[in-house]
């Protein structure tokens, strides 16, 4: 039965294709007949064959006029009449009538044969042609009368039995063709039909495929929210932790923890992203940056675990790179982290090349950019090569066990570059190294347009550096100085001092983070509300507050929170956006809509739900600024001080 | 006044039975050999006007080769073209009837006869038809050159022995 499925159409059309043909033979058969049906009834030769035994009439009266009178008028009138009747036994004796003739009555042609010699002696005689002889040719003509009378109505009754047969023969095709045709139909519309049910059936499986498409990603928000929330309360314990005097043993064991809820918060971003860009939620921006400066962005980001390893970086930009060019910087520093990391990852000894070069520049501004990422890693076979750009694949089932990871990266950046309508691809040796490269086109920016990197907090609302708050919390804030030196030209010089920035960077970082932790902050009396309804989180947020040298008003849900609005102005709010009671949103919505000391109050999302209508959600409602759970300390500083004048 | 001499008087008569003769044989012999073929009557300028062989062989005349559903192979045909033919006797009607020696007869529509280079043979390759070759005139249309229109309808107008032709 299967096996008849699939070879349906096939059958289908094979008898299609064999009724047709049918019809076309039934036709050329009908043709075939009517040619033949016409040898009896084209042009007049039915009529000129009986036209014989008419003029033989006239001929054998008109020797019984002259036997009775024989003058020269009637034998002129005689002559006259043979020649008459001679010329009918000629129109029988050749052409198309001869034709029919010889098909229905041969005899009748030896007739006319016999008549014409008969003709023929009887000129010979004209000259002294008398009444006796007159008789005697009589008599002799009279007997072919019935002779060809006969021939006459052979050759009709032939005619009209053609007729009829032929008439029925053409009634049986046209019936056999209307059958066929019938037939046609109903195959066609038995082959309609199918072909409908298997457009419904897959609609259905399409829309059946749909919905759990859907029921995932909402598995996957839900999930990421409930993941975040506890790892929120994690993280900034940890945190808090750090700010309070410990022994000194209890550092590695922190930082420790501190790593593993990073790798965690890493992993559910990464699942979301690829899980959005799967469902083509990703928006790409199309802004003007300055691609020297993401690149820097990117160099600072992975510079922590290069040092670890100690390996080298060598960076080299094509001198032909725009200052500025369009495009999202976010994600190309997404894809550009990715691929360094895994070749940090997995190389123990040497160096690692980031190159960026112009593979094509037009006159109206078009440019298109290779990336590649070198290493001197353990390589990758030729088998696997394809197989690493597919979700949780990597290389080797054991290099997750040696190396780690989820091996969503590779996926995640296949799905961005191919969102920019760019390549990306790798070429490797086993033991040699493998190079990751991805290629895309894009507008160049004139200068002036480009705007910094995303990385630091100035830019919010702009809400998408916020979402990952762990990456964009490394980046230093001192690169304007350096990306005016690697503007210069040479790519090898570009190189040495991108080298150079590495150092200062991680030092300048590694400064501001410990300033951070030993700096207690002085205390300023301004009143800050959170609205939080998870104790864990909102003890978190009070004592992170209370660090940074603010007061702290706590509410449990939107209720309180307007109600405590009411009675007191407050500085800043924090609003968690999912609550019981009331929801974030809709506690924003009031406290803008109506009269009170708080409607211009800032507010600032605080919330586990980093979903981009999530963010777009808050904005709507009247929030300022967007901060995703797990909240960092240093964001969170940032983000209150940017508020608080 | 004298008597007549009988023999000048037997010469006289000899020699006006001899005028007489001749006269009758002048008048006679040209009559049989210039016998009228074709009567043109009805809608021309005159009325009725008779054509000998002769009289047809001088007007224009021109030469076609077609094959007939009555012959076994093509022949030459010298003819004069109906259109020809009727200008030259001013003939004003729509139709004509063509006219058989055995009295079968036809209407065709001028337009359609001039339309298609109808003719009016008179000799077969050369040589005169007798009535039982179809003649002395036999109206035909270029078949070979026109095969379109060798069908019944055509066919139909080609008379042969044709005696006469009414202008209606």
């Amino acid at each position: 039965m299967k096996s008849f499925y699939r070879f349906q159409p096939i059958i289908l059309a094979a008898t299609l294709a064999v009724l047709v043909i049918s019809v076309a033979i039934s036709l050329l058969y009908l043709e075939q007949e009517t040619d033949d049906f016409s040898l009896f009834t084209k042009d007049e030769r039915y009529w000129n064959s009986t036209r014989v035994e008419m003029e033989l009439l006239r001929f054998i009266n008109q020797l019984d006029t002259y036997s009775q009178t024989p003058d020269e008028d009637e034998l002129d009138e005689l002559i006259l009449r043979m020649e008459i009747l001679w010329s009918r036994v000629d129109i029988v004796n050749s052409g198309s009538t001869r034709q029919l003739i010889a098909a229905v009555d041969s005899q009748a042609l030896q007739h006319a044969k016999e008549l014409e010699t008969h003709l023929l002696a009887m000129e010979a005689e004209l000259d002294d042609l008398d009444a006796n002889k007159a008789q005697q040719y009589k008599l002799k003509f009279e007997g072919y009368v019935i002779l060809f009378m006969n021939s006459s109505r052979k050759i009709a009754s032939a005619i009209s039995d053609v007729e009829s047969t032929f008439a029925i023969k053409v009634q049986q095709n046209y019936r056999f063709m209307a059958a066929l045709l019938v037939t046609v139909l109903i195959i066609g519309s038995i082959f309609t039909y199918i072909n409908y049910l298997e457009i419904r059936r897959n609609k259905l499986l399409a829309e059946k495929a749909e919905t759990a498409n859907q029921a995932k990603s909402a598995f996957l928000s839900n999930m990421s929210h409930e993941i975040r929330t506890p790892l929120n309360g994690i993280l900034g314990s940890i945190q808090l932790l750090k700010l309070e005097q410990h022994s000194p043993e209890v550092d590695p064991v922190l930082k420790d923890i501190e790593v593993c809820g990073n790798n965690l918060l890493e992993l559910i971003n990464s699942i979301l992203d690829l899980s959005k860009a799967q469902q083509q939620k990703i928006h790409l921006e199309y802004e003007a940056f300055s691609l020297k400066n993401s690149i820097r962005n990117v160099v600072s980001i992975v510079n922590g675990p290069l040092k670890e390893k100690n390996l080298k970086l060598h960076l080299s930009i094509d001198p032909e790179v725009p200052s500025a060019i369009y495009g999202d910087s976010f994600r190309i520093q997404q894809v550009l982290i990715n691929l360094t990391s895994n070749a940090i990852k997995f190389t123990s000894e040497g160096k690692i090349d980031l190159r960026v070069q112009v593979m094509e520049k037009t006159t109206n501004g078009e440019i298109t950019l290779r990336f590649e990422v070198q290493d001197q890693g353990i390589g990758i076979a030729p088998e696997m090569q394809q197989q690493i750009f597919q979700p949780f694949t990597q290389a080797d089932a054991s290099t997750t066990r040696n190396y780690g990871g989820s091996g969503l990266g590779l996926a995640l950046c296949q799905e961005i570059i191919s969102i920019m309508d760019g390549e990306i691809g790798i070429q490797s040796e086993v033991d040699k190294g493998s190079t990751f490269w991805f290629s895309f086109t894009t507008k160049v920016a004139g200068s002036e347009h480009a705007t910094e990197a995303p990385s630091s907090t100035k830019q919010i609302p702009a809400p998408k550096e916020q979402v990952s708050g762990s990456k964009t919390t490394l980046q230093p804030k001192e690169q304007t100085e350096e990306s005016t030196q690697s503007n210069t030209n040479k790519p090898t010089q570009a190189e040495a001092t991108a080298d150079q920035a590495i150092e200062p960077h991680s030092a300048a970082a590694q400064q501001v983070s410990s300033a951070i932790i030993t700096n207690t902050e002085p205390s300023r009396p301004s009143t800050i509300l959170i609205v939080e309804d998870n104790p864990v989180n909102a003890k978190l947020a009070e004592a992170m507050i209370k660090r940074l040298g603010y007061q702290s008003e706590l509410a449990q849900h939107g209720g309180i929170a307007l109600e405590k609005c009411s009675q007191h102005s407050f500085q800043l709010i924090l609003m968690d956006c999912q609550m019981p009671v009331m929801d974030g949103i809709t506690c924003t919505e009031k406290l803008r809509e109506r009269p009170g000391p708080n409607q211009n109050t800032p507010i600032l999302a605080l919330t586990a739900n980093v979903q981009e209508q999530d963010k777009q959600l808050c904005f709507d409602a009247g929030m300022q600024s967007f901060l995703a759970k797990p909240v960092d300390y240093k964001i969170l500083k940032q983000e209150i001080e940017h508020w608080i004048t | 006044m004298p008597a007549q001499n009988p023999v000048i008087s037997a010469i006289k008569h000899f020699w006006l039975a001899a005028l007489l003769l001749l006269s009758l044989i002048i008048m006679v012999q040209p009559s049989y050999a210039a016998s009228p073929v074709l009567t043109i009557k009805g809608k021309i300028a005159n009325g009725e006007q008779s054509f000998t062989l002769k009289q047809l062989k001088q007007l224009p005349s021109l030469e076609v080769r077609t094959e007939t559903i009555w012959t076994d192979e093509a022949h030459t045909y010298t003819a004069i073209s109906v259109k020809q033919l009727l200008e030259n006797v001013n003939a004003q009607g729509d139709t004509l009837k063509l006219i058989a020696l055995n009295d079968y007869s036809v209407e065709v529509p001028v337009k359609t006869l001039i339309e298609h280079d109808a003719f009016i043979a008179y000799k077969q390759d050369g040589k005169r038809m007798r009535i039982r070759d179809k003649g002395p005139l036999w109206i035909l249309y270029p078949f070979s050159d026109k095969p379109e229109i060798n069908t019944p309808v055509y066919q139909s107008h080609s008379v042969w022995q044709l005696k006469s032709i009414e202008v209606l």
